[in-house]
């Protein structure tokens, strides 16, 4: 059901000339494509045959009939033409557009059009923008090498810089899929470590179609729909569960904006002092702790569990060593 | 159905009453005519009925249809009279003409922002469309994508550049406490995976630009403000005014000596202009110069690289670094020491 009276008028001034553009329409697949069950559908229709015109008269209601699953609606004039578009309305709709139009170059020229269409429709070309979309930046002509390399099921060599050990890898893998949460990734079967990952594609330095035939590098395993781990990245919704570490910091003032910019599991602002905050983290990889508590270091106020901060601490003596002592 | 179905369903059926009365006058229909006509508001005094229709009218309104009112003096009572109507151009969809393809992709597009948010928006559009007589099925595949940001605050802040709604909201700083902030939103921006708004800060009476992500808790309207009752400037441009990062000063040369295949980042935005082999036991470092602004900036990032990366040079860059290095030795054995929980302020 609706959760609002607007929704579902909404609903039934769609549904109204919808039926009387297709008249004798099948209840069940009418039902599918708004998007509701065959229940739900005979609800709104006896809902509209008890509407009409004022007095009431059985010439002033709306007819509407669903005998053998064929509906049939009429004497609607008053609600036969579809309702015009909100701005909230047309305006998400472009939103998803912009999303859209990078994931999907095949459609772009569609997209294009619905765009022109659905602002039209809205009258929003005739006032300034609300809404101004950048989706991440995909760079166009590694996306056709990756999307032809899907398509074909082939291989590409790629070097890919693992952040959290502040490695350059090369690697040959075989792209399954294009994705876009937050940032582009690239799904894969790598079989340079044998397994399915993720790949950032900010993090790709280099990427070629691999010599040789998809053959060669061996087969890639079928099966499993989730998304791939995250090569050598830190991301707690793409790692299962298991053995893993946690670890809490106490942050600073001027480091308060790592809240905002990791993912974290828990953010208490305003602790322990005004304007610092408290982030729980769960640690897929040491390295990637100890590169964050190096860069961020000094304006750390409490680890814990302590034991977490030993390797940072290590490698701050050995440079510190080899900076020697401050200048006077 | 439980009660709140119920009430929703008659609502439902009183306003759909209303909208067909309007739309079959043929002009405007007088205020008692539609008292008369309509079970809902026969009997209701002119105050009540005010409140009752004005409800039902805002109601209407949020779904794009007008109601639009006339008054006049009655020449043979010598009262004032109300009429209301509903035109064609407040109510009707233009034509719109939609290729197969065009369809099946505003299907997907409905499907971007499924369990969020703003679905309601988009799920009415596309209720609105079908009307149209096209089939944009419901249940269509799945884009691959979805919003990554907080879809609540997004769909108010849609709603409020749309509507030209004056807000309301705390806002937090990185390091700051929040503060009630109140907006006249001019744009609402995606860049990347971050949306900001921007509009002119009531009360600092300046444009500023805020992170969606900062916002804490709900935007609200503010008090005793109207829809639509402040102007974008003609002159105002995104672009203009949309600075997330800090401008930048003078550019120097930063160089660095770097070991054999590490710190990827650095020699991608330098140049790698020789070998180092400054150092007896050392198997040899690049050097590679990196352009900077910033001394303390950038020395913060070189230390994430750990004793990978060594500054030789300019000065004031080598200083900060080696300050930087002391002062992170400092805090984190300060940080990870047993009685940290009870240290405060501890940071330099």
């Amino acid at each position: 059901m609706s959760a609002s009276a607007a929704g579902r008028l909404t609903r039934l001034l769609g549904l109204v000339p919808y039926l009387q553009e297709n008249p004798g329409a099948d209840l069940d697949a009418t039902a599918e494509v708004f998007g509701i069950s065959a229940d739900e559908l005979i609800d709104d229709l006896q809902l509209l045959f008890v509407t009409g015109r004022p007095g009431r008269m059985p010439d002033d209601l709306i007819e509407a009939s669903w005998e053998d699953g064929r509906i049939t609606v009429g004497n609607a004039d008053e609600v036969s033409v579809p309702v015009r578009l909100t701005g909230d309305e047309a305006t998400s709709l472009l939103v998803a557009f912009d999303y859209l139009a990078s994931l999907r170059p095949e459609h772009s020229e569609a997209i294009a059009s619905l765009r022109a269409k659905m602002s039209a429709a809205a009258g929003l070309e005739e006032s300034a923008p609300t809404i101004d979309v950048r989706p991440p930046e995909l760079d166009p002509a590694r996306a056709t090498t990756i999307r032809e390399a899907i398509d074909a099921g082939a291989p590409l060599a790629i070097d890919y810089y693992v952040a959290s050990r502040d490695e350059l890898t090369s690697r040959i893998v075989t792209p399954l899929a294009l994705r876009l949460a937050g940032q582009w990734y690239m799904d894969a079967w790598c079989h340079t470590s044998g397994g399915r990952r993720s790949f950032a594609l900010g993090a790709i330095r280099t990427l070629d179609r691999a010599s040789g035939e998809a053959a060669d590098v061996g087969p890639v395993p079928s099966g499993g729909d989730e998304p791939a781990p995250a090569e050598g990245e830190r991301t707690a919704s793409e790692h299962p569960d298991a053995g893993v570490e946690r670890v809490t910091l106490d942050l600073a003032p001027a480091a308060a904006w790592l809240a905002d910019e990791i993912d974290v599991e828990s953010a208490e602002h305003d602790v322990p002092v005004p304007g610092g905050v408290r982030i729980g983290l769960v640690v897929f990889s040491r390295p990637w702790l100890t590169r964050l508590l190096l860069e961020n270091g000094r304006h750390v106020l409490a680890v814990r569990p302590a034991a977490l901060a030993e390797d940072a601490i290590a490698e701050a003596r050995r440079l510190a060593d080899a900076v020697g002592p401050p200048a006077t | 159905m439980d009660d709140a179905e119920l009430r929703v369903r008659e609502q439902t059926e009183r306003i759909l009453n209303l909208l067909i009365a309007l739309r079959a006058a043929p002009g405007w229909i007088d205020r008692d005519t539609l008292k008369s006509c309509m079970d809902e508001y026969r009997g209701l005094g002119d105050a009540a009925f005010d409140k009752a229709f004005s409800r039902d009218k805002a109601l209407l309104r949020g779904m794009g249809i007008e109601i639009s009112t006339s008054t006049w003096n009655d020449a043979v009572t010598g009262e004032n009279g109300y009429g209301y109507r509903i035109t064609q151009d407040d109510y009707r969809l233009p034509q719109i003409d939609l290729t197969p393809e065009e369809a099946a992709v505003l299907s997907v597009a409905n499907r971007f922002w499924q369990d969020t948010a703003v679905a309601e928006h988009s799920g009415r559009a596309l209720d609105k469309l079908r009307g149209l007589g096209i089939d944009l099925r419901a249940e269509e595949e799945q884009p691959g994508i979805g919003p990554r940001f907080d879809s609540e605050a997004f769909a108010a802040a849609l709603s409020a550049v749309n509507a030209r709604r004056a807000v309301a909201f705390d806002y937090r700083r990185p390091g700051g406490t929040p503060s009630a902030r109140r907006l006249e939103p001019y744009v609402l921006l995606t860049r990347g995976d971050r949306v900001y708004l921007i509009g002119r800060d009531i009360d600092k009476d300046d444009i500023r630009t805020f992170r969606l992500s900062r916002i804490q808790g709900r935007i609200t309207r503010v008090s005793r403000r109207r829809d639509g009752d402040y102007t974008v400037p003609d002159d105002f441009r995104t672009d203009d005014w949309f600075r997330p990062d800090r401008a930048s000063g003078p550019e120097r040369t930063a160089v660095l000596h770097i070991s054999s295949g590490r710190a990827d980042p650095l020699r991608r935005v330098g140049t790698v202009t020789g070998r180092a082999d400054d150092e007896p036991g050392d198997d040899g470092r690049d050097i590679v110069e990196v352009p900077f602004d910033d001394a303390r900036a950038l020395a913060s990032r070189l230390l994430g690289f750990g004793a990978a990366v060594r500054v030789a040079g300019p000065l004031a860059l080598v200083d900060a670094h080696r300050d930087a290095v002391r002062a992170t030795l400092d805090s984190l054995e300060r940080a990870a020491s047993s009685d940290a929980a009870a240290i405060s302020g501890g940071a330099s």
